[in-house]
């Protein structure tokens, strides 16, 4: 499918015509928009405005193209206000990445191991031999499109016969790329169709900018090859790191950065919304991060970020969401109602200290444990949950250790817990609201069944 | 430009000597280096420092790696043509002590049984 096509059904319902007929693209209408404000905009797909070096002397070329990919030393801000991000240590520049397809020699492939994460993957190719998976998947495979759960390590490939145009990637549902990427080797490879993105090694890889006099509050959104992560920012004056001070932790790519400063209207919204899901050639009705299974720090000790959307982000396969929110400081809501999870969100957001609300309506997992979720978050004042709807996590130690839950909430939580009718678990709060009688004929039939719960007022 | 992929990782005593010289070379394409510490399996006390990203082939050439022994000789003179006075020997000893592989970081750390992040140190929170 050629990129236009994928393209045109986003852009058409959010496409204005100008006064000749003619239609502006979602790239110049977000252009429009930042005319009358102050932001920061990057675009890793925009090679004009990358260069290798952090003085802008060494344009960056084409990854794919026969050389390794390359580094980006400093990324030109598109907003018009200058706000351009650098590195100077050579070490910590992230790369420019068009890869997608984990094989090599894809057009004839030949036996091979590549590395693989724990997630869901589509294998595909022509001709009339086979794909014999060992190692962190088995099976044996013909011509055609296969999806292959995999777990984390080495993944062999053994080739009996023709395989051409074999294409091995994360399957991403919600995604519109070409179906094949050819690849021959690390450094040569097809990027035509393929977003480009930066990749950090989260080992030192950052990127820092200055911030003007007043800072930027508003919109933000971060689009990665998985997904885009949308929200509001609260950035001060000065300098500032778009991807996180916490080098190790952080969204794992960038497909697009941008930030607004003030309110956006609804039109205005739309408008940057859809060009972060076009640019990165995903499809805005489908939930993305679908495949993702961690997402371990993302958002950690991000003070920047005072809000997070997570009503479009499908989290199904997360098994791991450990400090995704840890010491996200100015956060005061969260909503994960109506959330399904492999595994109980534990140590989802310790030490958030301004949130206040959370809502986990619906929320159900699978397997796994609520500890430690929202310790000291200090503000933490209202948990909306259906009391009526089971929780089956037996281990609640330190979850709201250091809140200050209201009445209604400490009250919901045990009743919820009661209602799994588990047994030997342990609970513990501190701080806030003692539970009243209801809650507390919760704690009493809880230690029927050998809990151990500690709560506020010492019931 | 020729980059070259290097994991670097040092004792964090020489971090700071190793970031001298290679300043002295590079000026502020290095400032930036050996700023990540590594903690040893179990330990919240940090014994290394890490850089692993591109560095300029022309000094990726000279330096040890792998099965490669560098060229400390030409990298004596590279230092004292920028006014960085260092003996052969003490130049030889730095690189000894310095992990240099074209091995991803993740690889690299694994092998040496170092990590990024101290192990998750309980909350300290009563019982």
């Amino acid at each position: 499918m050629s990129p236009s096509a994928v393209e045109r059904p986003l852009h058409r319902s959010v496409c204005r015509p100008f006064g000749d007929g003619r239609r502006k693209s979602l790239s110049r209408r977000l252009a429009d928009i930042f005319a009358t404000r102050t932001g920061i905009w990057y675009d890793p797909q925009d090679l004009t405005t990358l260069f290798q070096d952090a003085q802008g002397t060494l344009p960056v070329y084409r990854p794919g193209t026969g050389l390794v990919d390359p580094p980006v030393g400093l990324m030109l801000d598109k907003s018009g206000g200058g706000y351009h991000a650098s590195q100077s240590t050579t070490t910590a520049r992230p790369t420019l990445s068009g890869r997608y397809n984990l094989l090599t020699a894809t057009e004839t492939l030949s036996t091979q191991s590549v590395t693989t994460v724990a997630t869901n993957y589509t294998l595909s190719f022509d001709g009339t031999g086979t794909i014999t998976l060992s190692g962190k998947a088995t099976g044996t495979y013909s011509a055609g499109t296969h999806t292959i759960p995999c777990t984390a390590g080495t993944l062999t490939c053994t080739v009996a016969g023709s395989v051409t145009r074999a294409d091995l990637r994360v399957k991403r549902d919600g995604s519109d790329l070409p179906a094949y990427q050819s690849v021959t080797d690390a450094d040569n490879y097809d990027t035509a169709g393929f977003p480009l993105f930066l990749k950090r090694d989260k080992v030192d890889d950052d990127l820092i900018c200055q911030v003007p006099t007043g800072g930027i509050t508003g919109a933000w959104a971060h689009g990665t090859i998985d997904g885009p992560m949308f929200g509001t920012v609260a950035i001060p004056a000065g300098e500032y790191h778009p991807f996180g001070t916490k080098l190790n932790v952080g969204l794992p790519d960038c497909t697009q950065w941008i930030a607004i400063d003030g309110a956006l209207s609804a039109s205005e919204q739309a408008v940057f919304e859809r060009y972060v899901y076009s640019k990165a050639r995903q499809l805005i009705d489908v939930k993305q991060f679908g495949h993702v299974r961690a997402m371990v720090g993302w958002l950690r000790e991000r003070a920047d970020i005072t809000s997070i959307d997570l009503t479009r982000t499908d989290l199904s396969n997360v098994t791991n969401l450990s400090d995704f929110l840890r010491g996200a400081e100015n956060i005061t809501e969260l909503d994960l109602s109506g959330t399904n999870l492999q595994t109980a969100p534990g140590y989802l957001a310790p030490y958030a200290s301004k949130l206040e609300t959370v809502n986990i309506t619906g929320l159900t997992f699978i397997r796994g444990q609520m500890i430690q979720s929202f310790v000291y978050c200090s503000n933490l004042t209202t948990i909306k949950l259906d009391p009526s709807i089971p929780n089956p996590s037996t281990d609640w130690q330190n979850t709201f250790w250091g809140t200050k839950l209201n009445q209604a909430s400490i009250d919901a939580i045990l009743v919820t817990i009661n209602t799994a009718g588990t047994s030997n678990g342990r609970f513990n709060q501190s701080g806030g609201s003692a539970p009243s009688a209801t809650g507390e004929a919760a704690i009493t039939a809880m230690r029927s069944r050998g809990w151990t719960v500690t709560v506020t007022g010492g019931f | 430009m020729n980059w070259q992929h290097r994991t670097l990782i040092i004792p964090i005593a020489l971090a700071e000597p190793a970031r001298a010289a290679c300043m002295a070379l590079t000026g502020s394409a290095s400032e930036g280096l050996f700023t990540t510490l590594l903690y040893p399996e179990g330990s919240t006390e940090a014994t290394h420092a890490i850089s692993s990203g591109y560095i300029a082939g022309e000094f990726a050439d000279l330096l040890p790696c792998g099965d490669q022994p560098g060229n400390i000789e030409a990298l004596q003179a590279m230092l004292e043509g920028v006014d960085f006075p260092i003996t052969f020997d003490g130049l030889a000893g730095m690189l000894a002590m310095i992990d240099i592989s074209e091995e991803d970081a993740d690889e690299a750390m694994a092998r040496l049984g170092l990590s990024l992040a101290p192990p998750q140190a309980p909350d300290e929170v009563a019982a």
